[in-house]
């Protein structure tokens, strides 16, 4: 048993949706996941992966339960405290790169660092250019994201998605788009970023192998945590 | 906000051709309605000028505006009070002590009197009867409180009435129903019956028909002999440098005396009304192209919320709030319109080039006429602030819609 305060927690959360046949998409979950630690949700297509990380995410509000993030629960917060706590704490990944076309590389690196507007336009664009050379995206700082590849495009994703150093990290299938070596690249990313950077990064995959090469494994059937 | 700019300028920089098309739309709108405004203003202007050169600016009358009141109508101001078979006693016409109150207006400012004595007469001549007005007037005073002399197309003007011992001067259409000329002598017979040679000593032609063919000039003593009526004047017209406070002038000159005192914009009421409304139609035009251009912000800014729904998903999961997100747009659709007025502007200023540089040639007409064009900064801040403002409206729905878009919605949709 872990005494710390975990990085994020999930306290029995479950959302469903009202409707004649109420769709129960996430029940009853129980979570956390630690500081440094990178944790793959696993499960079948249409067991919850996907409405629980929006949860977990602030994207979405569970139905009952809670969600914690570094020992704050987020229940009774006001939308605009939630919107706050993703802008400072959270960073997203999704399938689709969600690059915004009319921006530069460094430009969309940048967007969350202005919103936050705690760097000068200088440290943003110093900071942005580091993380882009982090992920090994060195040159591509003035290109337009329809002038990348794939596995480049996502890397950027990723560089924007931990702009404002976040402490969690939340993606979603980040490499399903991906072939083999562009999504070998992402996870070692990822596994970089907890062990050396500390980052708690919670990434769904239907992928077993690079599942297998996280800290921990949360398997999802119709909702709830088997494994 | 420079965030929110910057998000902004992206999008519309991203479909040039479209900005620019829903740009021309309000440009069009803000140039055509600069021109029309100018136009408009032009013509008014010139008719107002015109009016204002050619007619006095206060005429009063030895008339009354209401019935004096009766004794029991002091009495019982409030009481439902009839009074019926009345005989008004007989009051001798004409304005009392006329040249206290001449002296009395002389000594304002700007202000310059004609006093006249105005009757009906009869003219005879080769056995022809016409009736036709006459005005004795105070030629020096005329002069300077009149534009008659301009009008006057015979020799010597004005002081041609001195030339003669009862000297009159004609319209021309009155000269023609008489068939006389200058320096014929005619036979003036008054409503009172005095009768009077008078000689033609001039012509005038004011080119208003009415007043062509009906109205002639004496000296106003001659004028007081033939009308019985001596040292009667009945009618005063005031010239006054600034005619745009006649209203009030005419106001205070009537409450003082009493006498009906008319202001140019009185007895024009009808005619500043049109213009009132003619600028009416105007407005409904102008907005109706404005409202048309709006209809063209409202498509371009919901063809790119619709296709930047991702965009805004990833905003707002990002951090962005959902009012940051309707700036965006609302930003979009004001910038449009700005850009679209500024370009307006720029049509609107040619539009009024060309529109000047446009000349009728009528026949009829001696002087070269164009378009008489009047531009003030009020037409161009009007028509650019309405532009800037209906884009902005025309872009909240939009803005709107895209702010209540729920980025799990678009996340889970794509892939
Ligand atoms: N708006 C909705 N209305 C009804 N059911 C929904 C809605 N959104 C999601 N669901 C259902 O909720 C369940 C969980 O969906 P979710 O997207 O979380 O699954 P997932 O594990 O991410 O699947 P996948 O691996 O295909 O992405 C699914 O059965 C899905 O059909
Ligand atoms: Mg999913």
């Amino acid at each position: 048993m872990n005494l710390e305060t975990p990085a994020i927690e999930a306290r029995s959360l479950s959302r469903i949706l009202p409707g004649l046949v109420p769709a129960v998409l996430v029940d009853g979950v129980d979570f956390r996941a630690e500081k440094g630690e990178l944790v793959a949700i696993t499960g079948a297509s249409g067991s919850g992966k996907s409405s629980l990380l929006y949860l977990l995410g602030l994207l979405d509000e569970p139905t009952s339960g809670s969600v914690i993030i570094a020992g704050q629960d987020c229940a009774p917060l006001s939308d605009a405290e939630r919107t706050y706590l993703r802008l400072e704490r959270l960073g997203f990944v999704f399938q689709f790169h969600f690059l915004l076309a009319e921006f530069t590389v460094l430009g969309n690196v940048c967007m969350p660092m202005k919103k936050l507007g705690r760097l000068s336009d200088a440290e943003q664009d110093a900071h942005g250019r580091a993380l882009l050379k982090e992920l090994g995206l060195q040159g591509f700082e003035k290109k337009l994201p329809e002038q990348l590849s794939g596995g480049e495009r996502q890397r950027v994703a990723i560089a924007r998605a931990l702009a404002n150093a976040p402490g969690i990290l939340l993606a979603d299938e980040p490499t399903g788009n991906l072939d083999s070596k562009n999504s070998r690249i992402v996870f070692d990313i990822f596994r970089n970023l907890a062990r050396d950077h500390g980052k708690t990064i919670i990434t769904v995959t239907h992928d077993h192998d690079l599942a297998k090469t996280c800290d921990r494994q949360v398997h999802l059937a119709d909702g709830k945590v088997v494994a | 906000m420079k965030l929110l700019l910057h998000i902004a300028l992206g999008h519309l920089l991203a479909r040039k051709r479209q900005t620019l098309v829903s740009m021309m739309g309000v440009a069009m709108g803000v140039g055509f309605s600069i021109a029309m405004a100018s136009l408009m203003e032009g013509s008014q202007r010139d008719f107002i000028t015109r009016i204002v050169d050619n007619m006095p600016h206060i005429v009063i009358k030895d008339e009354f505006r209401a019935n004096p009141l009766q004794p029991v109508d002091l009495l019982f101001q409030k009481g439902a009070v009839e009074l019926k078979g009345l005989k008004p006693k007989d009051e001798i016409r004409g304005i009392k002590a006329p040249w206290n109150k001449i002296e009395a207006l002389e000594a304002l400012p700007g202000l310059k009197v004609a006093p006249t004595l105005s009757s009906q007469i009869f003219l005879s001549f080769g056995g022809k009867d016409v009736s036709a007005t006459l005005l004795g007037i105070d030629v020096e005073r005329e002069r300077q409180a009149t534009s008659i002399e301009a009008d006057i197309v015979t020799e010597g003007g004005l002081d041609s009435l001195h030339t003669a011992a009862n000297g009159l001067i004609l319209g021309r259409g009155l000269a023609a129903k008489l068939g006389a000329q200058p320096n014929d002598t005619l036979t003036a017979t008054s409503a009172s019956g005095v009768v009077m040679k008078m000689k033609v000593v001039g012509l005038f032609h004011t080119g208003i028909i009415s007043v062509d063919s009906s109205q002639s000039y004496a000296l106003l003593k001659k004028a007081q002999i033939l009308a019985d009526r001596p040292n009667v004047i009945n009618l005063m017209r005031i010239k006054m440098s600034d005619p745009m406070a006649a209203v009030d002038m005419a106001l205070m000159l009537e409450s003082r005396w009493g006498y009906k005192s008319e202001s140019w914009q009185e007895s024009n009421e009808g005619l500043l009304g049109a213009f009132a409304i003619r600028n009416a139609v105007m407005y409904i035009t102008v907005s109706a192209i404005l409202i048309v251009a709006s209809f063209g912000i409202f498509n371009v800014v919901s063809t790119v919320v619709y296709e930047k729904t991702r965009d805004i998903a990833i905003l707002r999961s990002m951090g962005f709030e959902p009012s940051d997100i309707k700036g965006i747009f609302l930003l979009e659709g004001f910038l449009v319109g700005l850009l679209g007025a500024l370009l307006g502007w720029g049509l609107g200023f040619g539009l009024c080039q060309i529109l000047g540089m446009i000349r009728f040639n009528i026949k009829m007409m001696t002087e070269v006429q164009g378009f008489i064009l009047h531009s003030t900064w009020i037409h161009y801040t009007l028509s650019g602030a309405v532009a800037a403002t209906s884009a902005t409206l025309a872009s909240y729905l939009p803005a709107r819609k895209a702010s209540r878009l729920k980025p799990v919605d678009t996340i889970r949709g794509a892939a």
